[in-house]
């Protein structure tokens, strides 16, 4: 049965309807027509579908819809209005970090969460962030170089 | 090279451009990092139905029955295709033999056999459970090797009923749909007169794109004859007129819209699931058709990649110089060998390396096998005999007692050899000796901080790589020159992360001698209006599509002289095109700034001189030729590419766990557009190609299904397998006369030689040879236990 649930998307508070089992990510992406989060796999491996759940990142793809009752969710659209969505994207430009494109927003959505842990992390801290994020295009360098211009 | 059609103009005359301008950032970042930019499941319409494929859960079985009848009760299905309904539809690439649904047999796991539309997916597979198949089962082959044995079973019956675009020189009754023949010299002689003949076998086997974003197509049918599609694909107007063949209608009458793709490397050129989408559509007319594959399907329900077996035997002097070689590659190329024709042939004549090999036999083969079929993948054919080779001229020089570097020296092409296609090398092909010297040295120089329990290698590999592609593949580009003096620009290739739209406006800055901020370059195509392009494949774009945008810019500024002629009242050989003025040549304070007369002039009292500046610029290779059937021999490639890679890895005694230091190329890239885009081309080439050298292979179980469909068992590089890794790019620019201002392709590149490299790496470092890819942890240690070396 569909249940409906109380949440916060991207600052704004929603009153929805979802079916059980819809993930997260169905609602952003097919319900909210908020398509800048990506689907590379539909089950947790990728990354491509990070969106931050109360501050933590998490892989919208294996949450549940109905999870997110009365919690907080930001989505790539909500981030890029912020000040740190410009620093990251600066980066990114500086290091031509991006090239299909399709998991750059997950990766964002990576590292705004590791920089809300903590502006210096270690280099273990960064291999923990993106570590299970996969990009098939950049061969993972100018990501780097990205983040690391961010935390220096 | 032989019949080339040599044009100095954009190096050496009016066009040559040392300095090409920098854009801050790729045109399409902005929108691809807010996500912003739109894929093609990020694409709906109203109303739209959703398509769900039941797939073969057998890799080769005949299909008895498929009872429809509960499935058809569930409420709010649209519609429900099976085999059944297929007329005369027949995919053909280049060969005839696929139908966009199974009809009699299934050929692989994976095939389509039954096709559910519904507005609601819960509906539609909630249907799909429902659909009843009987099958019975057949004997799968699943690679070449067993494909060509006396007792196999045949994939296809009869193949020879099947229309082919070329003669694929088929062997009737067996697998082999595809064999090129290569006879160069008097190979028997050669091997008579070596001192010795060293044969070995490597194997390279199937992999997966994992392009990030799954295929996906959305079609609509308006009339019975008319249809529009977005797809995300590489080759929009191969679409086009496949799906046109395939109903028997106009080109014309077909549209196919391409924005931007989420990786494309190959697996999404030719044709793929867009086929299986217009035939589905046609069902449903005037109503929104998408079928999006999930991951699982990317994996066994596209196109896959690679999979050959190559022999070589050698025969070399005791010096080390190379007579002769008799070469047999068998491609496991899947159930259907259209998209992979082209793939043997490449192979087979790149099976020299970048060599000079002045007697050659080869025989290169296409075989049906019982996997999803093979397609184009970064490298086309290359990687898979460089694997072979360069690890060849590792074994020759360790038997043999020589250095590597002297054997491969003494061996190289440079001016004036011949190839083993029988063009000659001529110095602007580029500087393979140099490129290759580089990583030597770079090699040599790294000093490695060792640790104990840890052995550590170094490996390298030459390279040269070739676009192999119809001799009639054409690119266009079209400009237009807007009332203001600004300029849209629009050519062929599609965007999928290579940066051809970027690379594109920098070409035209420089040509137009024009500010980057006054071109536009329009990024979607729609084959209704946009330039032609055949495909975007073979590192083809910034070379091809480049050279037709200079060719509109070089009509474009001849009808802008036109325009000032008239106004100034002086010859158009008289003026000169500066850019943003056009000055006379005899008085440089006589002039017409170019924003005034690209539109015609408009005087005060609204007559106007000249014409609106719009023009259209084409390219296609020139004299290139198909190879002769009995000989391999022809100009089937229109330029070449020479390059080297090296590797520094660390092997952990106890346990076989390899880790990259270094890894790094040297590249004639010609004339480098973009330091940063085309680094990033290298680098993710090689990286991507780092993970069929290490982890990537696919894999089936008995009955032929695949075993790793997914990213938790298909391991692809992550970011934790190159974070301390130093990579290193080295550009060498020697012109190539037709690119624009001298630039080759490069965006293959990075993938040729990395296998081999790693292959040569752990030779020096263990000693061990390996001869299968990938080099995974358990086989170097099962080959250490196996010589010994273990150090418990
Ligand atoms: S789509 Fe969610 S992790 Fe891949
Ligand atoms: S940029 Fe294409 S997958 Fe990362």
């Amino acid at each position: 049965m569909a249940k409906e649930i109380k949440t916060t998307i991207n600052n704004k508070k929603y009153k929805i309807e979802v079916p059980p089992q819809m993930t997260l990510l169905e609602l952003l992406r097919e319900k909210l027509i908020m398509t800048g989060t990506k689907e590379g796999c539909g089950n947790g491996e990728c990354g491509a579908c990070t969106v931050l759940l109360n501050d933590k990142p998490v892989r919208s793809c294996i949450v549940l819809a109905h999870e997110i009752e009365g919690k907080e969710v930001i989505t790539i659209e909500g981030l890029k209005e912020t000040g740190d969505f410009k620093e990251i994207k600066e980066a990114f430009i500086a290091e031509d970090a991006v090239q299909c494109g399709f998991c750059t927003p997950g990766f964002v959505m990576a590292i705004k969460a590791l920089l809300n842990r903590t502006k210096t992390p270690t280099d273990e801290e960064i291999k923990e962030a993106l570590g299970g994020h996969l990009c098939r295009c950049t061969g993972y360098e100018s990501i780097h170089k990205a983040v690391k211009r961010l935390v220096k | 090279m032989q019949n080339r059609h040599l044009s100095l103009k954009y190096i050496e005359g009016e066009f040559k451009m040392v300095d090409i301008p920098q854009a801050e950032k790729r045109i399409d970042l902005d929108k691809k990092i807010s996500g912003e930019a739109q894929f093609i499941d990020d694409i709906s319409f109203q109303g739209m139905l959703h398509a769900l494929v039941l797939r073969s859960p057998h890799a080769h079985a005949e299909i008895v029955d498929i009872n429809l009848d509960q499935a058809l009760q569930v409420e709010g299905i649209e519609k429900i295709i099976t085999g059944q309904d297929i007329k005369d539809e027949v995919i053909n690439v280049d060969i005839g033999d696929h139908r966009p649904l199974a009809i009699d047999k299934v050929r692989f796991q994976g095939e389509p056999v039954a096709v559910v539309l519904s507005e609601d997916k819960w509906k539609a597979k909630k249907a799909l459970n429902l659909i009843e198949v009987e099958y019975n089962p057949l004997k799968a082959v699943m690679n070449a090797r067993e494909a060509i044995k006396e007792d196999r079973p045949l994939v296809h019956e009869n193949q020879d009923q099947y229309d082919r675009h070329l003669n694929t020189n088929h062997h009737p009754g067996t697998n082999i749909f595809r064999h090129y023949k290569l006879r160069k010299g008097n190979v028997d002689q050669a091997f008579e007169n070596a001192d010795k003949i060293i044969e070995n076998t490597y194997d390279y086997p199937q992999r997966s794109h994992t392009q990030m974003e799954p295929h996906g197509a959305i079609a609509k049918w308006t009339t019975d004859q008319e249809m529009v599609m977005y797809a995300s694909t590489q080759s929009p107007f191969f679409v086009r007129t496949t799906i046109a063949d395939m109903f028997n209608i106009s080109d014309t009458n077909i549209t196919v819209k391409a924005g931007y793709l989420g990786g494309g490397f190959g697996g999404k050129s030719d044709v793929s699931i867009e086929p299986l989408t217009a035939f589905i559509a046609k069902f449903v007319p005037n109503k929104y058709v998408k079928l999006k594959l999930d991951r699982e399907e990317a994996f066994n329900a596209s196109l896959i990649a690679r999979g050959a077996e190559v022999n070589l035997k050698t025969a070399v002097t005791q010096e080390g110089k190379i007579l002769g070689e008799k070469a047999s590659l068998y491609f496991s190329s899947g159930a259907y060998g259209s998209t992979s024709v082209h793939i043997v042939t490449a192979a087979g004549h790149n099976s020299s390396g970048p060599y000079e090999i002045d007697n050659m036999e080869v025989d290169s083969y296409g075989v049906y096998t019982n996997t999803p079929p093979v397609g184009a993948f970064r490298g086309y054919g290359h990687p898979e005999v460089h694997w072979a080779k360069e690890r060849q001229i590792h074994l020759i020089a360790k038997e043999l007692d020589l250095n590597e570097h002297q054997v491969r020296l003494k061996n190289m092409l440079r001016p004036g050899s011949i190839n083993a296609l029988g063009q000659e090398i001529e110095e602007e092909n580029g500087d393979l000796i140099g490129c290759y010297e580089k990583i030597k040295k770079k090699l040599d120089q790294i000093e490695i901080d060792k640790k104990p329990g840890k052995v550590y290698g170094k490996g390298i590999a030459a390279i040269m790589k070739s676009p192999v592609m119809p001799t009639n593949s054409a690119a266009s580009a079209t400009l237009r020159f807007n009332e203001e003096g600004t300029v849209d620009i629009a050519c062929s290739g599609s965007e999928m992360g290579q940066g051809t739209k970027t690379a594109m406006k920098q070409i035209a800055a420089a040509g137009l001698k024009l500010p980057l901020e006054k071109i536009k370059i329009k990024e979607d195509i729609s084959t209704d209006n946009s330039p032609y392009g055949w495909q975007t494949i073979g590192s083809t774009t910034t070379w091809k599509a480049g050279r037709a945008v200079m060719d509109a810019i070089e009509k474009a500024i001849d009808k802008l002289k036109e325009n000032a002629e008239l106004l100034l009242d002086i010859e158009k050989d008289k003026l000169e095109y500066q850019g943003e003025k056009i000055v006379s040549k005899d008085d440089e304070n006589i002039y017409v700034k170019t924003e005034d007369i690209c539109f015609g002039h408009l005087s005060e009292n609204g007559l106007v001189t000249g014409e609106p500046v719009q023009t259209y610029g084409t390219y296609m290779p020139k004299g290139l030729t198909y190879t002769d059937p009995e000989t391999g021999q022809g100009n089937a490639a229109a330029e070449w590419t020479f390059g080297a890679q090296g590797v520094v890895i660390e092997i952990d005694k106890e346990t076989g766990e390899l880790k990259l230091l270094n890894m790094m190329m040297a590249i004639d890239a010609g004339k480098v557009i973009s330091p940063k885009m085309a680094r990033g081309q290298i680098i993710g080439g090689m990286v991507q190609e780092m993970g069929g050298a290490l982890t990537e292979e696919l894999k089936y179980g008995k009955n032929g299904e695949m075993r790793n469909n997914s990213f938790t068992d298909y391991k692809i590089p992550t970011p934790l397998d190159l974070y301390d890794a130093d990579l290193d790019v080295f550009f060498f620019e020697t012109p190539e006369p037709i690119g624009p201002f001298g630039a080759r392709g490069i965006a293959e590149h990075g993938t040729v030689g990395i296998t081999p490299a790693f292959g040569n790496a752990i030779s020096d470092a263990l000693g061990i040879e390996m001869f299968e890819l990938p080099l995974s942890r358990e086989k170097i240690y099962l080959k250490m236990i196996e010589e010994g070396d273990l150090d418990v």
